[in-house]
C-alpha cells in the first residue's frame, strides 16, 4: 500500500490504521513528501514504513518513489491511496480482487460510476474531470469515468509500465499516466468506490485551484501520443 | 552633415552610431566577456553556458567595433530600419540563452528528482535493516 503524503499529520495515522485493519498482511508505505508538520511521526506511530523525500517534490514524485520501492520489493500488487482520508481503506479489496483474478492490470477506484458514493464535488473540478474523461475515452475508445482518481490498484505489469514512463508527471499523474498505461496494453478496469471530501481541507494535488492544470494535462496527453510516434 | 532629423531612417548613412554610444556598447560587451571568463576560471558557470554567453559578448563587441557591418546586414536582409534588426538580433540571442537554460534546468530537475528518490529509498532500506519491522 502506497500512501503519498504531504502535510497530512491530521489524517495519515487514521488512514494507515484503516489499511492495517483491512489488510493486516499488507506492507503499508507512507512516502513523506517533505512535510513540515508531524506527518512522518504520525505515520510511523500508526505502524507504516516510511520513505522520507528530502524536500517537497510533488505528488507525482512521491507516488513514483513509492512505486519504485514496491518494484524493488518485488510486490505482486500495489494499491495507491491518498493520505487525506478521501479514500476508504475498507474498499481496498475491491481494487485487489480483479488484480488477483487476473481480470485487469490496473484498477481505478471511480467516484463517478453508478454505485459509487461521492462527496459533492465542486463544479469546476467536476467539469475538469468530465473534460478529461471525454478526451481519454475518445482516445481509448472506451468510457473511463474518473481519470483523476488517486485510488488505484496495480499488478506487477502495470507497475512496470508506470515506471517505464520517462517523464513521469511531477505533480499530477492522472489522465496522462492512465493513457500511457492503456497504450501499452495494460487492461484497465474501473470499480465504483466511496470518495470522501478531503478531510484536511487542503488537497495535496491542488489542481482544482490551478488554471494551469487543464492546458498542462492536455499537452501531457498530446506528449504521450507523440512519444509513441518516435 | 547628417543629423537624426534631417534624413529618413532608410536614407541614414551606414553605421550612424555616436562614439559615446559605441563606447558604452564596447564597455557592456567587455564587461560581459570579463564576467564570463571570471566564472569560467572559478568553474561556477558550465562551459556550454559560458560559450553561449561569450558568443553574445562577441556579438556586442562586434557591434561596437563595426556598426556599419550590422547596418549592411540589416539592409541585406530587407530590414531598412536597422534598430529593428538590432532588436531582432538581441531577441534571437536572448531566446537562445533562454532555450539553453530551460534545457539545462529540465535536465537538472530530472537529476535532482532521481537523486532525492534514491536518497529516500536508500535511507528507508537502511532503516529497515537497522530497525525492527513496524507494528500496527
Amino acid at each position: 500500500m502506497i500512501i503519498p503524503a504531504y502535510n497530512e499529520a491530521a489524517s495519515v495515522g487514521r488512514v494507515v490504521r484503516g489499511v492495517h485493519a483491512v489488510c493486516p498482511e499488507a506492507r503499508v508505505v507512507v512516502v513523506n513528501d517533505g512535510s513540515t508538520d508531524g506527518t512522518a511521526r504520525e505515520a510511523a506511530r500508526a505502524g507504516a514504513a516510511l520513505i522520507d523525500l528530502p524536500f517537497n517534490c510533488g505528488y507525482g514524485v512521491a507516488l513514483q518513489t513509492g512505486l519504485l520501492h514496491a518494484q524493488r520489493s518485488r510486490a505482486d500488487f500495489v494499491v495507491a491511496l491518498d493520505a487525506d482520508g478521501q479514500h476508504e481503506p475498507a474498499e481496498i479489496p475491491k481494487l485487489v480482487e480483479p488484480l488477483r483474478a487476473g481480470a485487469a492490470d490496473l484498477v481505478l477506484g471511480s467516484r463517478y460510476l453508478p454505485g459509487s458514493l461521492c462527496y459533492r464535488v465542486p463544479r469546476a473540478r467536476r467539469l475538469v474531470s468530465w473534460l478529461f474523461s471525454l478526451v481519454v475515452s475518445l482516445i481509448m475508445r472506451r468510457t473511463i469515468r474518473d481519470t483523476t482518481t488517486g485510488f488505484q490498484g496495480l499488478n506487477a505489469r502495470a507497475l512496470q509500465v508506470y515506471l517505464s514512463m520517462k517523464d513521469f508527471p511531477e505533480t499530477s499523474p492522472d489522465a496522462d499516466l492512465l493513457l500511457y498505461a492503456y497504450r501499452r496494453q495494460c487492461r484497465v478496469l474501473e470499480v465504483p468506490v466511496t470518495m470522501h471530501a478531503d478531510q484536511t481541507g487542503d488537497s495535496m494535488h491542488g489542481y482544482a485551484k490551478s488554471f494551469f492544470y487543464v492546458p498542462k494535462m492536455l499537452i501531457s496527453l498530446f506528449g504521450v501520443l507523440l512519444a509513441e510516434r518516435r | 552633415m547628417w543629423t537624426p532629423d534631417s534624413l529618413t531612417a532608410a536614407q541614414a548613412p551606414l553605421g550612424h552610431i555616436s562614439p559615446r554610444a559605441r563606447l558604452l556598447v564596447l564597455c557592456i560587451g567587455l564587461g560581459l566577456c570579463a564576467w564570463v571568463v571570471t566564472k569560467m576560471r572559478n568553474r561556477t558557470v558550465l562551459i556550454p553556458t559560458c560559450t553561449l554567453l561569450l558568443a553574445v559578448g562577441a556579438g556586442i563587441l562586434g557591434f561596437a567595433a563595426w556598426p556599419s557591418f550590422f547596418d549592411r546586414l540589416s539592409r541585406l536582409l530587407g530590414i531598412y530600419y536597422p534598430p529593428v534588426f538590432y532588436f531582432l538580433f538581441a531577441f534571437i540571442g536572448l531566446f537562445a540563452v533562454v532555450l539553453h537554460l530551460a534545457t539545462r534546468l529540465s535536465i537538472t530537475d530530472e537529476r535532482c528528482r532521481k537523486l532525492s528518490q534514491e536518497i529516500a529509498l536508500l535511507k528507508a532500506a537502511q532503516k529497515t535493516e537497522t530497525d525492527p519491522p513496524p507494528r500496527p
